[in-house]
């Protein structure tokens, strides 16, 4: 009940618009896969083009080794959970569970048995006899788990499934999605565009921009070593540092910048076409700054802090360079730092989190 | 000041149901009348004409002709009218557009331009009138109407709930009858249960239309043509209390739906 999907040069277009450019992912057996992205960057084109209400204009999709060109969404071992749901109203619990199964020739009483036992895996056996509109939006979440599992799919697609909850009720469902994917074992394929949530749930982030896959990989991967300037960007706050390279030897990189020379191990280089004299980027998360000496700490210079603002977990400051007065970095410390609004801090950063991208 | 606008608004109130409902409330006292004419003074109640309506053969097979003719086109009509708006909201057509607008235009002609092309048109075609003939003529101007409320009820959110069949494996005739069909259940019912009063009480169509057995409304024309009667009076009662009954059960059956499915679904 789980299979490898790969597509295949999938390309997509509504008319002029270029919805999916030659897309190529593979998607293991058994993996949590999230595709990640800003509205309207393709990701949802492309599960649906999985689920077969979308033909693509060029490429094909594999699943299980086998093409499905042509197949409507009702034979193949695809199913979709809907943004909205979409409970069928007018049945019960109990009813809606065991449509797919019904409709696969199960008979009455296997197909009640079997809603019975998701409604039970998602903590919903209470709700069998309700109607849909009796029930909460998490609920009324878990019923529509719950119905496509019935069919025993081998990858389900999940389209922005927690857009509608409340921030509490979305972390919940994060863990409890991924448990039950764990324990049924069935390929998922989850849309969203909050990283958070991908970050949360996923074996492997797809991070997709104007129709292109930009970025693949576990999510700290994608997270600290980013393939693309977009990525970086996207999967949370960053600093991003024009930088010149100036030289390279075995293992470090030279680079300047308006904060004057920067070391970096040759490690934080993410791409390997860059010549002497190219510029780049230089990333830094928030959280790589460093109040105190440590080790692997690279000092950036003298900063004065323009604001500093309690988050909970962490300090949140924007800092002003005194080599570059209007490039803004931030920065986030721990919670328990003492630093207000106007000090002059030297600022450091974790060395070896510090990385290099293209433009 | 505030009770001078107040004492305004209720007279008005009053002005404006007295002018709908007077003409119903007289009707409906003078058919209690005891003596031979429905003009006052009132002397009764009696309900000797009721008795007379319900002894008069023709009237009573009018009666139910009309119920006949008012259950069954409007069955028609609504199954026409969900198909076609289920065709022109799930599907892409060529020239959606005109048709849309050519099968809701029957709405804006009159119905005497319709009855009157019908009967050319049966006469042509060598058709004799009949109730048969009636049914169709219902049929064709309440199928635009169960078409307008069927499709307005049709919507986004319901596309991908027939989506969503669709992907646990329903065909196209199961999602329309499993699933598309109970979620619109509201407005179809609304809709034949309009289209039904619409029926019960329509005269020209039916008038130019039928031949020996007649609906009510032709027979209260005719009986009318003999001058005025409680007894018509007493039948026109009948009349009123069956479509009130009607629109109970349409306010009944959908607006409680409705107040349910308002609930968010």
């Amino acid at each position: 009940m789980t299979a490898r999907v790969e597509f295949k040069q999938i390309g997509h277009h509504f008319g002029d618009f270029v919805a999916l450019n030659k897309i190529d992912l593979d998607i293991e057996a058994g993996e949590y896969a999230v595709l990640l992205g800003p509205s309207g960057c393709g990701k949802t084109t492309l599960l649906m083009i999985l689920a077969g209400f979308i033909p693509p204009t060029t490429g094909d999709v594999l699943i299980g080794g086998q093409s499905y060109q042509h197949v409507p969404p009702s034979k193949r071992p695809t199913t979709t959970m809907f943004q909205d749901y979409a409970l069928f109203p007018h049945m019960t619990v109990a009813a809606n569970v065991m449509f797919g199964p019904r409709m696969r020739g199960i008979s009455r009483q296997q197909a009640a048995n079997r809603a019975m036992e998701l409604l039970e895996m998602v903590n919903l056996a209470d709700a069998y006899r309700k109607k849909p509109h009796e029930l909460s939006g998490g609920q009324r979440q878990r019923v529509a788990l719950a119905r496509a599992l019935a069919v025993e799919p081998d990858v389900l697609l999940l389209d922005e499934p927690l857009g509608a909850l409340d921030l509490k009720l979305r972390k919940q469902m994060q863990d409890e999605l991924k448990a039950i994917q764990r324990k049924v074992g069935t390929t998922f394929i989850h849309v969203t565009h909050d990283q958070e949530e991908a970050m949360a749930i996923a074996d492997k982030i797809v991070v997709m921009n104007h129709g292109r896959v930009e970025d693949s990989g576990s999510a700290d991967r994608v997270y600290l070593r980013p393939a693309t300037r977009f990525t970086a960007e996207f999967m949370g706050e960053i600093n991003l540092i024009p930088v010149q390279l100036s030289s390279q030897n075995g293992s470090a990189v030279c680079f300047q910048s308006s904060f004057g020379a920067i070391d970096l191990p040759l490690t934080a280089l993410l791409t390997d076409t860059l010549r002497q004299g190219d510029t780049a980027q230089l990333g830094i998360r928030p959280e790589h700054f460093r109040l105190t000496d440590r080790r692997n700490a690279l000092s950036l210079g003298v900063a004065t802090v323009k604001s500093a603002a309690f988050f909970g977990a962490h300090i949140r400051a924007l800092l002003s360079m005194e080599a570059d007065p209007d490039r803004i970095l931030i920065a986030h410390f721990p919670q328990a730092s003492e630093i207000s609004e106007g000090e002059r801090i030297t600022v450091e950063i974790d060395r070896t989190s510090a990385f290099v991208i293209r433009n | 000041m505030h009770r001078l606008r107040s004492i305004g608004v209720i007279s008005y109130l009053l002005l404006v149901y007295g002018f709908i409902f007077l003409p119903v409330v007289t009707l409906v006292l003078f058919s209690f009348q005891e003596g031979r004419f429905p003009i006052p003074p009132f002397n009764g109640p009696s309900l000797k004409w009721y008795q007379a309506v319900f002894s008069d053969s023709k009237l009573t097979s009018a009666l139910f002709n009309s119920l006949v003719v008012a259950l069954l086109s409007s069955l028609v009509a609504c199954f026409l009218g969900f198909l076609a708006a289920y065709g022109f909201a799930r599907y892409r057509l060529p020239g959606a557009g005109p048709i849309k607008a050519a099968i809701t235009a029957p709405l804006t002609v009159s119905y005497l331009i319709i009855g009157f092309g019908l009967l050319v048109t049966f006469n042509m075609i060598g058709v004799s009138r009949s109730l048969l003939t009636v049914g169709v003529g219902h049929v064709v101007i309440n199928t635009p109407l169960c078409f307008a409320i069927i499709y307005a009820s049709m919507g986004d959110h319901q596309l991908n709930i027939e989506r969503a069949a669709r992907d646990l494996g329903a065909n196209d005739w199961q999602v329309m009858l499993r699933v598309t069909a109970p979620m619109l259940l509201p407005s179809i019912i609304a809709a034949y249960f309009l289209s039904v009063t619409f029926s019960w009480d329509e005269f020209i169509i039916a008038f130019l239309l039928s031949r020996f057995d007649v609906t009510l409304p032709v027979e209260i024309w005719s009986l009318l043509r003999s001058g005025l009667n409680p007894k018509t009076n007493a039948v026109g009662s009948v009349v009123f209390l069956i479509s009130v009954v009607i629109v109970l059960l349409l306010e009944f059956t959908i607006f409680r739906r409705g107040a349910l499915s308002d609930r968010k679904s």
